[in-house]
């Protein structure tokens, strides 16, 4: 891919979506495209900028993380969707139907880090 | 009684006649009037005559009157307007023959004057409800009677004796005999009328059946017996009854007392039975006091239990309210620990960690000291989230998935079947997550399906537990619209499980998970 990746962030806590624009903006070759406090305006936002990686945290009010999660899959299969959660040794992580970003190791190495093994997942 | 009501005045804007009893009957309502006025009449006088053809009662004695008790059931029922027939049926149940025509009038005053009192005395006490449910309903039940009866044992008597039929020296005994018989007919007809009217609408359950026809034949060859043999036999058909109260509710105990009571009275005007003694007046009294204490005692107990049984059912709701509470208090501070403090600790750690990639140029101090703050930090949101662990339902540490399932299940104010539970042990976010869906579902049944059950299912097989809630109530639950089933697919899905609903109006409501689970 050439250019920076670009990425959609969604979290209703605005502490955390900060500290992740932060992380964002100290990562070399990442762009951030949006953000977003619920799971409506994630897909809504994904559908109009066409982001290449969505960060989408699990717990959000309304359609709730994973519903906006598998929505955005499914009007962009070419947009990688990763969850972000504080709770990475719950079921969700086991259950592999995202990739999960624990919140406590989120840095710019991570980020970048969950980009390069695209793609091994399975959904990317 | 809201039916009667509705019975006596068919026409509504002509409902005064229900509201004021005594109020003359509009045109609009005679007809209905009229029929069911004769239908009192019929019965109070075939129950006169009943009562003569098996000797219960003589042309002034009567071991029971069952017409009184005929006649204050149906006034209290249907509305004490209906008087003019108990007047009717009482002079046409008068044994002319026998007695001197003032005093057959003015022992029919009597007796409808006591049919008037003791309904309007068991109308107010209806008004809160049905007399039999309760302690307090039954003595009340009891005084209204006793004290209507004591109006027809005063001035019937009376009446025969200024006619000359008694001397005035029997007549504390005349008295006593006819308030208990009159007493006795009301406490067997009045309170099975009250059990029994409106009819049930269907058949009670198989189970209850089979056990109310052998008791009941059971009490009825248990009073044969007693009331037959010359052995002291009488007081073998007391278990049964006893029986019948506890187990068969009002209407069966009701039942029960009717059939005793008959079988007891039939065997001893017919055969020389244990209430047979030398003395007439000793066996009439022996038999009334016998009567009077099976009814009551069978009554007595039958509204203790139904009252033992409302008070379970309230304090099944008050727990499952306070259960209900404490839930969603629990999901409060636990939501508020995830969402504020958590958020903003995971945020000061990432600032850190890109804080200390900035540092490691400057000071080698630098690093160290950011790297032992994040220690600290990563500390404090171990702890919080064992605090926010803390939370997990205690039911569940206490008892297991399966157990307590079974504990939601008894809790239900509808009645839930647990087909199968669980008998691995999982993880504990899969058994929390599956305990809340079985939690939600049967309370969202509870609330809006109106359902005569519900089952509940769950099981553990390939690395998922499957869970399913099934009500038989109306169906037409819509996930767009009720908050409670969307919340229950975010909560299932979050674990990267599956949740469906299914619910075709007036066809019950399907509700099913899978949640992926480890077994432990």
């Amino acid at each position: 891919m050439s250019g920076s990746v670009r990425l959609l962030v969604a979290d209703d806590s605005s502490a955390f979506l900060d500290a992740t624009i932060d992380v964002v903006e100290a990562t070399e070759g990442f762009e951030l495209v949006g953000t977003a406090t619920s799971g409506e305006a994630a897909v809504a936002l994904a559908a109009s900028t066409l982001p290449d990686l969505v960060l989408i945290d699990v717990r959000m009010p309304g359609l709730g993380g994973i519903a906006a999660a598998t929505r955005i899959r499914e009007q962009q299969p070419a947009t990688l969707v990763v969850m972000v959660t504080a709770d990475s040794g719950t079921a969700l992580a086991r259950s592999a139907a995202f990739p999960v970003l624990d919140k406590r190791s989120l840095s710019p190495s991570t980020l970048a880090e969950v980009w390069e093994n695209r793609e091994f997942r399975p959904h990317s | 009684m809201c039916a009667a009501m509705s019975d006596v005045a068919a026409a509504p804007p002509e409902a005064a006649a229900e509201r004021s009893p005594l109020s003359s009957v509009s045109a609009a309502t005679r007809g209905p009037f009229v029929l069911k006025a004769a239908a009192l009449v019929a019965l109070y006088y075939g129950s006169a005559k009943l009562g003569y053809a098996f000797n219960f009662a003589g042309p002034v004695a009567a071991i029971i009157w069952l017409p009184v008790g005929v006649a204050i059931a149906f006034l209290s029922v249907f509305g004490l307007a209906f008087w003019p027939g108990v007047l009717i049926g009482d002079l046409l149940a008068n044994d002319y023959t026998a007695l001197p025509l003032g005093a057959a009038l003015g022992q029919t005053t009597g007796n409808v004057l006591e049919v008037l009192v003791a309904a309007a005395l068991l109308r107010r006490l209806m008004r809160r409800g049905s007399p039999l449910a309760g302690i307090a309903g039954v003595t009340e039940m009891l005084v209204a009677v006793a004290v209507g009866t004591m109006i027809s044992a005063i001035v019937g008597p009376i009446s025969l004796t200024l006619a000359g039929v008694f001397t005035v020296g029997s007549l504390p005994e005349i008295i006593r005999t006819w308030w208990l018989g009159d007493l006795c007919g009301a406490l067997v007809v009045v309170p099975l009328a009250l059990a029994w009217h409106p009819l049930p609408r269907h058949l009670p359950p198989r189970r209850l059946l089979v056990e109310g026809t052998l008791l009941v034949t059971l009490v009825a060859f248990l009073s044969a017996i007693g009331a037959m043999s010359h052995d002291p036999l009488l007081y073998l058909v007391f278990p049964a009854l006893m029986w019948s109260a506890v187990r068969l509710g009002a209407r069966g105990a009701t039942l029960a007392v009717a059939v005793a009571v008959g079988i007891t009275i039939w065997a001893t005007t017919h055969h020389e039975g244990a209430f047979v003694f030398h003395s007439i007046t000793h066996s009439v009294i022996s038999a009334q006091l016998f009567i009077a204490v099976a009814a009551l005692s069978t009554l007595f107990l039958s509204a203790l239990v139904s009252e033992r049984e409302a008070f379970a059912v309230r304090l099944g709701e008050s727990r499952a309210q306070l259960y209900r509470a404490a839930e969603t208090e629990r999901l409060r501070i636990e939501r508020n620990l995830h969402d504020g403090a958590q958020q903003r600790l995971l945020a000061l750690g990432v600032r850190l960690r890109l804080a200390t990639a900035r540092a490691e140029s400057a000071d080698p101090w630098i690093p160290t000291a950011f790297a032992s703050a994040e220690g600290e930090l990563s500390a404090a949101l171990d702890d919080l989230r064992d605090l926010s662990r803390g939370t997990h339902p205690s039911v569940l540490t206490e008892l297991g998935l399966a157990d307590a399932l079974k504990s939601v299940a008894a809790r239900s104010a509808i009645p839930v079947t647990a087909l199968e539970l669980p008998e691995t042990e999982v993880d504990l976010d899969a058994e929390e997550a599956a305990f809340f869906f079985v939690v939600e579902a049967v309370a969202n049944a509870q609330k809006h399906s109106a359902a005569e059950s519900i089952r509940i299912g769950a099981a553990f097989a390939g690395g998922t537990l499957w869970l399913e809630v099934v009500d038989d109530g109306v169906g037409g639950a819509d996930e767009r619209t009720g908050s409670g089933l969307r919340g229950l697919r975010e909560r299932v899905e979050a674990l990267g499980g599956t949740f469906r609903c299914d619910s075709p109006p007036g066809h019950g409501t399907t509700i099913a998970a899978a949640i992926p689970a480890r077994a432990t």
